[in-house]
């Protein structure tokens, strides 16, 4: 074991303890804003997720996304600053000890499973068989819970790194102090966010090349994440096409053409698309408001409503609408995205786009407006 | 190592606190989990990724890592060692992330996801951070 470089000086409690602060902070930014992104995609039940503010999900998504990025180098400095402890000996020296190294297994390979889940799935790799879903949301409790595990355990000892100043790590022979290297490992997390946040925070979209979208690039100028061609909808014959808001709560069901869409009252709103995977672009949608569609179908005040996709592949294929949404003036059911008709990969005929919503329910490709009892 | 084994201390109280505190969401995160896998296959995959993940940071990763320390040690003269450590850890987190943009890892043809060419982007982030690392340590110098 080369324990001379083992032993570098910086490799002291007080980085440790400057670091695993910064992570605390982040991963528990990741971990709230993660839970609410999870239970807006399965509403119902003592959940329920307003369609105000308009941009709300748009900047807690980014925020989720940005913080887990910026992440990376906060938790690999950090596990290089501790590695010498893995060679601890004696490797136990109490039942409580024991218990604290086994709780570094789920906080580690935890926090290494969802940073590299995460960066891989917005990057569309998956290479493992698990759903990431659940995976990446599980893992981030276990890692949450042995993480409160590991603050008990190092509550003294960080505490007192961080309020007693101690002297500077000495640079050994002209290399990083303390300081340098936290400069570099900060420095590096702010890099990495400025390379990245532009897939959601428009005025660095210029510089986002560590991350896998830009806002301004795609079809009408702006990205999608499912192709017209991946559900085989590139040419939806637009006379043959009907729109049917029909349901238990509608009680004079309607079909309605292409034509009679465009002939109703047109709204327009300036409303982002946010995808869960961290990218979001504000576009201005045209077309027909979804609670006019629904009085028009003798909808009750306050009626709920799923929204059915043209296509019949399983992912993504329907969307809920909760009564706030419906209600919602801008709530749409779009036909123009700044002023042009829909391009294909955008929903082509008609797509529904509302406040506050996460990209998987602004269903495309509109074909049923299911108005529940 | 050679140090003397640090003295058994008593585990302090806040420990007990945390670990009760911590295990319920680490439960309630197993029990998701199981909830959610339908199979065997799926269930334990996460296991191995998680074990895997672990492993190989502890054996590839950080050896890797302190064997290059111990080359900069070796090769860069005193002087220049501070910049060069700042440097190519940035260069490697740089790299880490930027690493499936890249290779263009997306396994579908959708043509907005990885739009550009980040071959000449990302060795420009690279060759940014050199100079910018270089330029503050030679300025220092001069001080």
């Amino acid at each position: 074991m080369s324990g001379v470089r083992l032993r570098s000086s910086l490799r002291d409690e007080r980085t440790a303890a400057v670091l695993g602060l910064s992570l605390a902070v982040s991963f528990t930014i990741c971990f709230a804003t993660g839970v609410i992104s999870h239970l807006v995609q399965d509403p119902g039940g003592w959940f329920s997720w307003p369609a105000r503010p308009a941009g709300l999900y748009r900047f807690m998504q980014g925020l989720h996304v940005t913080t887990g990025l910026v992440s990376v180098p906060l938790l690999l400095t950090k596990l290089w600053v501790v590695f010498p402890k893995l060679f601890e000996w004696p490797p136990v020296r109490s039942v409580g000890h024991a218990l604290e190294r086994l709780a570094i297994l789920p906080l580690v390979g935890g926090s290494l499973l969802l940073l590299f889940t995460g960066v891989a799935n917005i990057n569309i790799y998956r290479p493992w068989a698990f759903s990431f879903r659940a995976g990446h949301y599980a893992a981030a409790w276990i890692v949450m819970g042995a993480l409160i595990v590991h603050i008990g355990a190092k509550w003294a000892i960080s505490g007192d790194a961080l309020r007693r100043p101690q002297p500077s790590a000495a640079p050994t022979e002209g290399g990083l102090g303390r300081r340098g290297f936290l400069a570099a490992a900060f420095g590096s997390a702010g890099l990495v966010g400025f390379l990245t946040a532009g897939q959601t925070f428009s005025p660095l979209a210029r510089v986002v090349v560590l991350a896998p979208r830009r806002p301004d690039i795609g079809p009408q100028g702006f990205p999608v994440n499912r192709t017209a061609a991946s559900v085989d909808l590139e040419d939806v014959d637009v006379d043959a096409y009907r729109l049917v808001v029909d349901g238990p709560g509608a009680t004079r069901p309607l079909s309605l053409t292409y034509a009679d869409l465009e002939a109703m009252p047109q709204h327009t709103a300036t409303l982002p698309i946010a995808c869960v995977e961290g990218w979001s672009t504000s576009q201005r949608w045209t077309g027909v408001r979804v609670r006019d569609l629904l009085a028009e179908a003798g909808a009750a005040d306050g009626a709920e409503a799923v929204v059915h996709a043209l296509h019949e592949s399983e992912r993504l294929r329907t969307s809920p609408v909760s009564a706030d949404h419906a209600g919602d003036a801008d709530t749409l059911v779009a036909l123009r995205v700044n002023d042009e008709v829909l391009a294909a990969d955008h929903g082509f005929p008609a797509r529904l786009i509302g406040p506050n919503r996460p990209g998987v329910h602004q269903t495309k490709w509109v074909g049923r407006i299911e108005v529940l009892a | 190592m050679t140090e003397p084994a640090a003295p058994v201390e008593p585990t302090p109280r806040i420990f007990w606190v945390g670990l009760a505190l911590g295990t319920l969401p680490m439960a309630w995160g197993l029990w998701l989990y199981l909830e959610a896998a339908p199979d065997l296959r799926r269930r334990l995959d996460l296991a191995k990724w998680l074990v895997g993940l672990d492993l190989a940071h502890d054996l590839v990763l950080a050896p890797l890592v302190v064997g290059l320390g111990y080359a900069v040690t070796r090769v860069v003269p005193p002087r220049a060692r501070a910049a060069v450590q700042a440097a190519l850890i940035a260069t490697g987190m740089v790299l880490l992330v930027g690493w499936l943009p890249l290779v263009g890892s997306s396994e579908t043809d959708n043509p907005t996801i990885q739009p550009l060419d980040y071959g000449p982007s990302i060795a420009t982030v690279v060759a940014v951070i050199w100079v910018t690392v270089l330029l503050v340590t030679f300025l220092r110098a001069r001080r």
